[in-house]
């Protein structure tokens, strides 16, 4: 259901002849060339002719998205958007996350609100509501923006560690509130919510490490990394045989109707459950590759800032980190 | 005993909740043994599903599952507000069950008051469809046509043997069955046959995930 990276990212023709000798391999998870021998960055991925066909089929997949969505009832777009928006992280970044997530902010709030067993948690862990909401995320990224945008170094790094607090409080909580509610064996969730509270959670740690990135500590970064890495391989792994049999328990000991109600979409959920999984499974193993970012600054002996600059600065020709810079020091 | 068909199968492969719920459905206490629950639930929902004086000639785990499910069926076509459903003979356990399930999603559609009837009958008939082989065996004379013709056969023997000894079985028969003591009581027994079919296709997903992983 997600897409290869081997389908859409793929080496530059000029390091084919190195590749054909074994010199460099293709690192799926970090979307990037490196040397067999030390494993290091050697160079980025460039889109390949397949990414055009992707794009068309966005349109498309999201069709077919609708279409479990709409079997099971739910509020519509949801799922859909939070699985592309988790595919965006790694693709295209940040700022798509926050597109894609702007358009199911309202409507996951709303659902949030009706989620009793979320409300219980938010009490019993002191938050209200509030917290959840998007726009915590969207202060926190605009002052991202702004410290990308400074040119005092001082008040640079204040922003930065300004939106790094925001982010990594916003990240705390979604965590926490996940993993305490335990949102996939939860009858009560729509697994399509709990979908989407993960994806605010990653778009909150790529929101931090970007933060910390920006500060330029590669060994701070790369302990955000290691601990984000583990958090959200402890609060969100997904067995889906044990949430489908803890939520069937949890549904037999309901009233009738509402047992019935869980029986009669019992195929929509296992879908939901194994498409889940796999997105977990796929952002797991991208929050991995992160670390590698770390040595970037140092290998290109550019400035965190200005790597982050020409990141945010690609406009389609460069999809994944720093394809032309790359090139052009080669 | 019918100790290897599909209720006793389902019941050794339910959870916990699940033998429990399908405890409090039939009203009965557990035992403390698994084994001595599923036996005694066995017996419950065939007592409830058969027809009380046939259970008296019937031993406690003698009702098949496919007839429960034959009852079921028509419970809940009746129930979706269509007549009733005519099984054949060929169709598979599974069948029944997801023709069930059908009924049933049809009978909980919010929108049914207010479907015509074309879309009902539509929904009838696809329903119907999940029933779909060939009758290869002779038809079975159904239970609830058994007392009818008890009645008539009671008066034509009373009629040259002995009418008053005839004539009091008769009414035995007729009466209990206007006050319902021999009709199955469905309304216990259907969550029951729910959470069965539940059984099974939980047990499905579970493998269809794990292959899926491996």
């Amino acid at each position: 259901m997600l897409p290869k990276h081997s389908q859409i990212l793929t080496p530059h023709e000029k390091w084919f002849p190195l590749l054909d000798q074994g010199l460099v391999t293709i690192n799926e998870n970090a979307n990037r060339l490196i040397w067999t021998d030390s494993g290091r960055f050697a160079g980025a991925l460039v889109p390949g002719v397949a990414l055009q066909e992707r794009m068309v089929q966005i349109d498309a997949n999201l069709g077919e998205f609708d279409k479990i969505l709409q079997r099971m009832g739910m509020v519509n777009n949801i799922g859909a958007l939070a699985s592309l928006a988790n595919i965006g992280i790694s693709i295209a970044g940040y700022s798509l996350i926050l597109n894609k997530l702007n358009h199911i902010e309202r409507k996951l709030d709303i659902l949030l609100e009706q989620v009793l067993s979320v409300r219980s948690t938010l009490e019993r862990i002191n938050r209200h509501l509030d917290v959840l909401s998007l726009t915590k995320i969207q202060a926190a990224s605009e002052t991202l923006e702004k410290a990308l945008a400074a040119t005092e170094q001082s008040n640079q790094n204040d922003l930065a560690k300004h939106a790094r607090n925001l982010f990594q409080e916003a990240k705390i909580t979604y965590g926490l509130l996940f993993h305490t509610a335990d949102l996939w064996n939860c009858v009560d969730t729509p697994v399509f919510a709990a979908l989407a509270l993960q994806a605010r959670f990653v778009a909150c740690a790529i929101g931090e490490l970007q933060a910390e990135f920006l500060l330029g500590d590669e060994g701070s970064y790369r302990q955000t990394c290691l601990l984000t890495e583990n958090d959200y391989s402890g609060r969100f792994a997904l067995n889906v045989v044990d949430a489908l049999r803890t939520r069937s328990d949890k549904a037999v000991s309901k009233p009738l109707e509402e047992f019935l109600a869980f029986e009669l979409n019992a195929e929509q959920l296992v879908n939901a459950l194994i498409l889940a999984q796999k997105t977990v499974s796929w952002t797991e193993r991208r929050l991995m590759s992160f670390a590698d970012d770390g040595e970037l600054p140092r290998l290109l002996g550019m400035a965190p800032v200005d790597v982050l600059r020409a990141t945010l600065a690609a406009q389609g020709d460069t999809i994944y980190l720093l394809g032309n810079i790359t090139d052009e020091r080669r | 005993m019918a100790a290897g068909d599909d209720i006793f199968v389902r019941l050794r492969k339910a959870t916990d909740a699940e033998l429990s719920s399908i405890q409090n459905y039939l009203q009965i206490k557990t035992t403390g043994d698994r084994e001595a629950d599923i036996v005694q639930i066995s017996k419950e929902l065939r007592k409830q599903v058969g027809h009380g004086l046939f259970n008296l000639i019937r031993e406690d785990h003698e009702l098949s599952y496919r007839e429960i499910l034959k009852y079921a069926a028509r419970f809940a076509a009746k129930e979706a507000g269509w007549r009733s459903v005519e099984i054949p003979d060929n169709a598979e356990n599974v069948w029944i069950e997801d023709y069930i399930l059908e009924s049933i999603r049809h009978a909980n559609n919010p929108a049914r008051k207010t479907m015509s009837e074309v879309d009902s009958a539509r929904n009838r008939t696809e329903a119907e469809s999940l029933l779909r082989g060939p009758c290869t065996k002779a038809k079975v004379m159904k239970e609830s046509y058994i007392y009818p013709a008890l009645f008539g056969g009671g008066l034509l023997l009373s009629a040259f043997v002995t009418l008053p000894v005839s004539i009091t079985v008769s009414l035995g028969f007729t009466i209990s069955w206007m006050h319902g003591w021999a009709k199955s009581d469905m309304k216990i027994a259907f969550p029951v046959i729910l959470l069965l079919i539940h059984i099974r296709r939980r047990c499905e997903f579970e493998k269809m995930i794990i292959e899926l992983r491996n």
